[in-house]
């Protein structure tokens, strides 16, 4: 972070007050101060805190956790002493508010995360998902019924050629698939036929771990966008349900406000918001209960357990 | 209710609180609660004093005005941004506040009274929505954080008031109800900015209006989540 920031305080015996009431007066009044140093006698570091609050209502339980963590030292700021009094160098607001946006940023991905391995046999079962994971499927049974698959054989898939790079890439990276004499054939994490009697429990499961190991491959590389849009809503809820760490139900008014501040504004429109919020809803992922948004059974409990190995907190 | 009793001027006391609180708009989130008091405060100040503030305002544009970032509550500062002057102004509205904490209550008394201006906004410890409702659980400690309400009526030793960020849970919820003692512990001790202790700020009729900004369309509001009598 730059040090661009400068801050006259003038003279005074506790110049880190005066700080904070500038921070507080002209950034935000959630700041507050940490810890204190005294370098020497005429240089101090200071570090800025920010006291997280998230108010969440849970409409069918009729109750609201107010959720009050601390981020420590989000920035920290050295002041010196000259003729003029004290002056304070450090990150300007907008580079504070970037290291917050990012350390958010962050912990949103690692919920996304938690959420992947809590959900991803569910998220390959979405028709959408199927349909964007159907040419890995057909690779897959390929290789199942005819023991291997030549690169050419690939192009039937009526997709470039890079993109049946990219796929056969994802499918060998996870040793699902490895190349023996210009050929692919079954890799070690291949899980055949017949170790399983029901086939479309055998694909799904492959795909699910290709869903879950690779989908930031799959998000950024294979542009699979239409999985981005299931986990932000579902991640929306689950980091805010894991704020009053129980299964709460919100009005989907609040699940927006969430939305938006987890991953910005929704900029495709209202009426494409409401019908991708309703596919979540239809894939089970998130379930709608009271007129409000709750989430599944089976997924909550698990979400919070990977959240928790992840040492994920609350985000505000 | 104020303008529409034809003949009779307008008064804070026409309506009830609950009737007050019924016109106002919730929020979604706890760091909303300035631009959700200030909004409330827009609309008693239109229905005493004929502006238009609520009219030319919507939430999002008092985000904005006051400087409020997703996440992070408005700055110490925020009403005296000249983006939120501006938007004041253009309503035929300005603010003013008092903070005299050896006087605080007495000049509430006047404010809430008086129908020259609009409800106060003042600013208190956060743990008072734990006094307020019972519902309400804390995880983590609120004294590092305040929030905003708007005061409705003092009366009976009990302070009635709205906060922006409270969704009612019938449609005769009158949860917003604290005594005198627990109110003045949180808005004259407990408020985290020294600043704020004590501290109310009010809208009046502005001498000179400027001209007029336009109203951006805001995020829905919570309101349709409000209990509603005529269904039951």
């Amino acid at each position: 972070m730059r040090n661009s920031s400068i801050v006259e305080l003038g003279k005074a015996d506790h110049p880190e007050n005066r700080f904070l009431s500038h921070v507080r007066e002209s950034w935000s009044r959630d700041l507050s101060l940490g810890k204190v140093e005294d370098l020497d006698k005429y240089t101090r570091r200071v570090s800025v805190d920010v006291n997280r609050v998230a108010m969440i209502y849970d409409i069918a339980a009729s109750t609201r956790t107010i959720v009050c963590s601390k981020e420590p030292e989000v920035a920290k700021y050295t002041m010196k002493y000259s003729l003029h009094g004290w002056t304070a160098f450090g990150p300007s607001k907008e580079e504070f508010f970037d290291s917050l946006q990012e350390k958010r940023v962050s912990q949103v991905d690692k919920s996304e995360t938690a959420l992947l391995r809590a959900s991803h046999s569910r998220l390959v079962q979405i028709p959408t998902v199927q349909m964007a994971l159907s040419p890995l499927r057909a690779i897959l049974i390929f290789v199942d019924h005819h023991g291997a698959v030549r690169t050419e054989q690939l192009r039937s898939l009526g997709k470039s050629a890079d993109q049946i790079g990219r796929y056969i890439h994802i499918l060998t990276t996870l040793d699902y698939l490895v190349k023996e004499d210009g050929k692919l054939v079954a890799g070690p994490k291949f899980i055949s036929r017949s170790d399983k009697i029901d086939a479309v429990k055998v694909y799904d499961e492959m795909l699910a771990r290709v869903a879950f190991e690779g989908y930031t491959f799959l998000r950024q590389v294979l542009r699979f966008s239409m999985m981005v849009g299931y986990m932000r809503w579902a991640n929306s809820y689950y980091l805010t349900a894991l704020g009053a760490q129980n299964k709460i139900t919100i009005p989907t008014e609040f699940l927006e406000s969430r939305y938006r501040t987890y991953y910005g504004s929704f900029d495709r429109g209202e009426l494409n918001r409401e019908a991708q919020m309703q596919r979540v809803v239809d894939s089970g992922l998130m379930i709608r209960h009271d007129n409000g948004i709750t989430g599944d059974d089976e997924i909550t409990p698990k979400y919070f357990d990977f959240a928790k190995q992840l040492h994920l907190g609350v985000v505000a | 209710m104020g303008n529409d009793n034809q003949g009779k001027a307008p008064s804070k006391h026409a309506l009830t609180p609950h009737e007050w609180r019924s016109s106002f708009k919730r929020v979604y989130e706890r760091d909303q609660c300035l631009p959700g008091s200030v909004y409330a405060a827009l609309v008693s100040a239109d229905k005493l004093l004929g502006t238009e503030g609520s009219s030319v305002n919507s939430i999002q544009d008092l985000n904005r005005s006051l400087g409020y970032a997703r996440g992070y509550a408005t700055p110490c500062n925020a009403t005296r941004f000249p983006a939120f002057q501006n938007r004041l102004a253009s309503a035929g509205l300005e603010w003013s506040e008092s903070r005299d904490p050896t006087a605080a209550y007495n000049q509430l008394l006047k404010l809430v009274d008086s129908d020259e201006c609009s409800f106060p906004i003042v600013g208190v410890g956060l743990g008072l929505c734990g006094e307020y409702d019972k519902r309400t659980k804390f995880s983590g400690d609120p004294s590092d954080n305040d929030h905003a309400l708007l005061i409705l009526a003092i009366k009976d030793n009990k302070v009635h008031f709205f906060d922006p960020t409270y969704l009612p849970n019938s449609p005769t919820d009158e949860k917003e109800v604290v005594g005198l003692a627990t109110f003045m512990k949180f808005w004259s001790e407990d408020a985290i900015e020294q600043y704020y202790r004590g501290w109310a700020l009010k809208l009046t009729k502005a001498r000179k209006p400027t001209a007029t900004i336009k109203r951006s369309k805001g995020v829905r509001s919570l309101n349709r989540w409000l209990p509603k009598v005529s269904k039951k």
